[in-house]
This record gives structure tokens, sequence and C-alpha cells, in this order.
């Protein structure tokens, strides 16, 4: 790729501003939550349908709100507490100073991807 | 030409593209902070040489860029569900077939291609289709197995 092209890949990556960088984290956060629902749900046999009847909703809006279309919002959640089994546990924390950030995760990657293969690197891609 | 030859060319079907195509690495960009912990496997995005113009212009609209960051950067820390990135395997030929799903202005989809390697994921974006209904006809079952058949040259930049 020239570097004119790499140039205008990157223009299209980039945030337009810190308005769009934060939204696009509130996206993300909100399909975590969502996707813990979810799992929750699974884990009692509730489908989705049914969740959307018990929480006075629609089943598209839960679809939606599933797939990230949709952010999870304070009464979405409160929902999820006042009319099913599952309850939140939240944590918020200071970010440790052992856990990697995304450039040392990829530095390490790169230093080990010029060595020779190692058995647990087929155990980590293939289990 | 010798018999053992014409016997070896009668077995390659002329639907067959063996020709290597190139795929060209994108360049990396910032996530979210709240899956940077989750990043374990490097994942490396391409996209097919043929596709890269489409692509970018696909991405020129605002609601759809959006969406595609969203899940290139959930697909990142192994965090999509099937709902915005899933296989699309028609047969043994596109086992490793899968879409990125976009449902903002219509019904999107952008065919990629796994390949695993040690430790690293390499995924490239081939083809874009505008779906008008959800199901899987028999043009796109023919497209993923075609797809599911090319082989790559990785250019890194």
């Amino acid at each position: 790729m020239n570097s004119k092209r790499v140039n205008e890949w990157k223009d299209i990556f980039a945030f337009a501003g810190e308005k769009e960088k934060i939204e696009h984290e509130a996206d993300v956060l909100s399909y975590l939550i969502a996707q813990e629902i979810k799992r929750g749900l699974q884990q009692q046999n509730i489908s989705s349908k049914e969740f959307a009847r018990m929480i006075g909703t629609s089943p598209a809006y839960v679809t939606q709100v599933f797939r990230g279309d949709k952010r999870v919002n304070m009464v979405f959640l409160a929902k999820v507490v006042q009319k099913t089994k599952l309850r939140l546990s939240i944590q918020i924390r200071e970010k440790s100073e052992a856990e990697p950030s995304l450039d040392e995760i990829l530095e390490i990657r790169e230093k080990r991807s010029k060595e020779p293969c190692k058995i647990y690197d087929f155990v980590s891609n293939w289990s | 030409m010798g018999k053992n030859a014409k016997k070896d060319i009668d077995r390659i079907k002329p639907s067959v593209n063996l020709s290597l195509r190139v795929a060209l690495r994108l360049p990396e960009f910032e996530g979210s902070r709240s899956l940077d912990s989750l990043r374990g496997i490097q994942v490396i995005f391409y996209v097919d040489e043929a596709f890269e113009s489409s692509l970018i212009e696909l991405l020129q609209d605002r609601t759809i860029l959006k969406k595609f960051k969203f899940v290139i950067d959930l697909i990142r820390s192994n965090k999509m569900n099937r709902d915005v990135y899933g296989s699309e395997k028609n047969s043994d030929k596109s086992k490793d077939v899968y879409a990125i799903k976009i449902r903002v202005k219509g019904n999107h989809r952008i065919y990629c291609k796994e390949f695993g390697f040690p430790g690293v994921r390499r995924i490239v974006l081939i083809r874009h289709v505008h779906k008008k209904k959800d199901n899987f006809n028999r043009e796109l079952r023919s497209l993923v197995d075609t797809i599911g058949e090319y082989r790559y040259e990785f250019e890194e930049s």
C-alpha cells in the first residue's frame, strides 16, 4: 500500500473529534453490558422475546440493544433488576500499572512472531 | 505434453481461481479503552487489493463508518457476537468466510476470509454486498464458496 493510501486509511480510522471518540466508547460499553445481560438470560433459558415481554418493551428494541444498534440506558438496567432474577455487580477501578496497553501487547506479539513457534502458540490459537 | 500432466490439468476445475490475490494491511487505529485489556491474540486486518477503492467509497458515509469501526473494534478484542460478525459457511470451501454485519442505512455485509496463524488472526476484507433480505440465497452461497477458495499474498505496509 502506498503512503498516500496509508494516510487515507489513517484519516478514515481517525476519530473526527473528542465527541466521536466518546460516542464510540459509549457504544462499546453499552454493548459489553448488553452482552452480559444476554448471557445471564441464556443461563436462565429466557429468550429475547420473553425478556422483552418481561420488561414491557418490543422484541425489536431488545434485538437492537443486543447487537449494539441502540444503547442500554439506566431505565433499561433498572427493568432488568426489577423484572428478572439478574443482579448487577458494579466495579469501577483505576487502571492497574501491571495491565499492558494495546501498544505494549502488540509489541510483545511482534517480538514473539519473529521467534520460532512454540507449542503454547498453537494451544492458545486452536483451543 | 505428457499423459500425467494432461491428467493434472483436467483435475483443475475451470471455476477455481488458483492465482494469488494481494491483501493490503490496514493501519492500526485507536479503539475503545474498555476493550484494551481484552486484546490477547493479535488480529490484523487486510483489504483485498481489488476491493480497496470500493471499501473506501462505502466508508465515506459517516454512519456506516461509525458502525464499521465499532464492529472492527469488537473483533480485535474477540468480543463480537454473531449479530455483528459471523460465519457464512455454506460448504467446506467457505469454512473460513465470515461477514461483518452493518444494519444502518440498509443491510450491509462485508465478506471476509480469516487466516489463522500461531498467535495471530489475519482477516481479509473482500467484498461488500447490500442485502435486500436476510436470506442466504443461491447467489450468496456461490459468492462465499468462491471467496473461500481465495488465496493471498499478504503485503505489509
